[in-house]
């Protein structure tokens, strides 16, 4: 089980990436450029916000696979 | 009894009301498309969903058992089924949620041909958002009929949670918001509860903020063709629920970060099953474990734990973020 949650994680996060990306370059896309920063800021922001918060779940989920047991 | 018969006419109406918008969308009266007439649907039938969620939370509140569950090896019950359920059909219909709203927005933004009928992705946007309103009303019935708080946190103890937050989070997080709140660090923090302070200082407010502004928002935007709504209204209710989504999405990342680390394991075990190791609950829920340990157990499940999995466990503690 700990290992189908960790490979799910590190599939979210790599999609949420690849969206973030998708995100940031519609941002600053010349559609976007001619409606101003109120309409440029969301994608922009928000893509840059799902790119960098994906990093510390894929990190998590490696070290799900990786890191020694402990039994409580 | 009454309150059995009170959920089964909630169900009876619910099933009547979508079955009503049902037959008025398929009986071709009205010059609509699949993508205007599911969006008629979703508005008419919200009122039956809500009402069934009230009667359902209701009903939950009413057939609560106080007290917590201990098994025979000493696990401790952390989750209701009923919660289980619930938090799994929540989650399966946000991530939904989330994909097709994005999917949508992308489309926007990129101008881009998509390879998916739209009125198939707004289809499954609108019975995500109907089963997530109804988990979302249950819950907030149930746990305002019952007082529940758990994950919130009580007046007065603003302070206390934002010091046993900034002793959770790592090191230089913590430090840093202990310096901005004038906190004298070297005191130890206080003894974490059922959840982390992590949890109902930041996750669960977020959660409730996210949710709620999505969910008003959305509706307000599905009744634009049945009330009329003024344009600007409707423009900044878009942005919202469009940042709402986007906050959505991330809270989802953070969340998963947060059950998916290593020394939390148990957490998310507990997730699903419902249950959680003594040992942990006493090495990371300290103040939960004296509470329950001077508290008589309600009944204990003597049935055998399930076989015994090894929990993989980083550096950090169980209430590290």
């Amino acid at each position: 089980m700990r290992v189908v949650w960790a490979l799910i994680g590190i599939l979210f996060g790599l999609l949420c990436i690849y969206a973030g990306y998708l995100f940031f370059t519609a941002g600053i896309g010349a559609k976007l450029l001619q409606k101003g920063i109120y309409l440029q800021a969301p994608p922009i922001l928000g893509g840059l916000a799902l790119m960098i918060l994906a990093l510390p779940l894929i990190w998590n989920c490696v070290r799900l696979l990786t890191v020694r047991t402990e039994r409580y | 009894m009454i309150r059995n018969i009170l959920l089964l006419v909630g169900a009876a109406l619910l099933v009547v009301g979508f079955a009503v918008s049902f037959s008025q969308w398929g009986s071709g009266a009205q010059p609509w498309g699949q993508l205007l007439g599911d969006n008629f649907w979703f508005a008419r039938t919200l009122p039956f969903s809500l009402g069934f969620a009230v009667i359902l939370g209701y009903w939950r509140a009413a057939n609560w058992t106080d007290g917590t569950a201990r098994r025979s090896d000493g696990a401790i019950r952390r989750f209701a089924r009923s919660t289980i359920v619930l938090h799994a059909v929540a989650g399966i219909a946000l991530v939904a949620l989330v994909a097709t709203g994005g999917w949508q927005y992308l489309k926007g933004l990129l101008d881009a041909e998509t390879p998916i009928y739209m009125g198939t992705v707004y289809r499954i946007h609108y019975i995500a958002a109907t089963v997530l309103i109804i988990v979302s009303v249950t819950l907030a019935t149930d746990w305002l009929l019952r007082g529940e708080n758990a994950l919130g946190l009580a007046g007065g103890q603003r302070m206390r949670a934002w010091r046993g937050l900034s002793h959770e989070l790592p090191r230089p997080i913590g430090h840093l918001l202990g310096y901005l709140m004038g906190m004298n660090m070297q005191r130890p923090g206080p003894a974490t509860e059922q959840f982390t302070f992590y949890e109902r200082a930041v996750s669960f407010p977020t959660w409730n903020l996210a949710i709620g502004l999505i969910i008003i928002t959305g509706v307000i935007k599905a009744m634009r063709y049945i009330y009329p709504i003024p344009g600007d209204v409707l423009y900044w209710t878009s942005a919202a629920h469009v940042g709402a989504g986007v906050l959505l999405a991330l809270k989802v990342l953070d969340h998963l970060r947060y059950v998916l680390a290593p020394s939390r394991w148990p957490l998310m075990t507990a997730m699903w099953t419902g249950w959680i190791p003594e040992g942990y609950v006493r090495r990371f829920h300290p103040a939960w474990y004296a509470r329950l340990e001077t508290q008589p157990t309600t009944h204990t499940v003597v049935t055998p734990p399930p076989a015994a999995q090894p929990i993989r466990a980083g550096s950090a503690g169980g209430a590290a973020s």
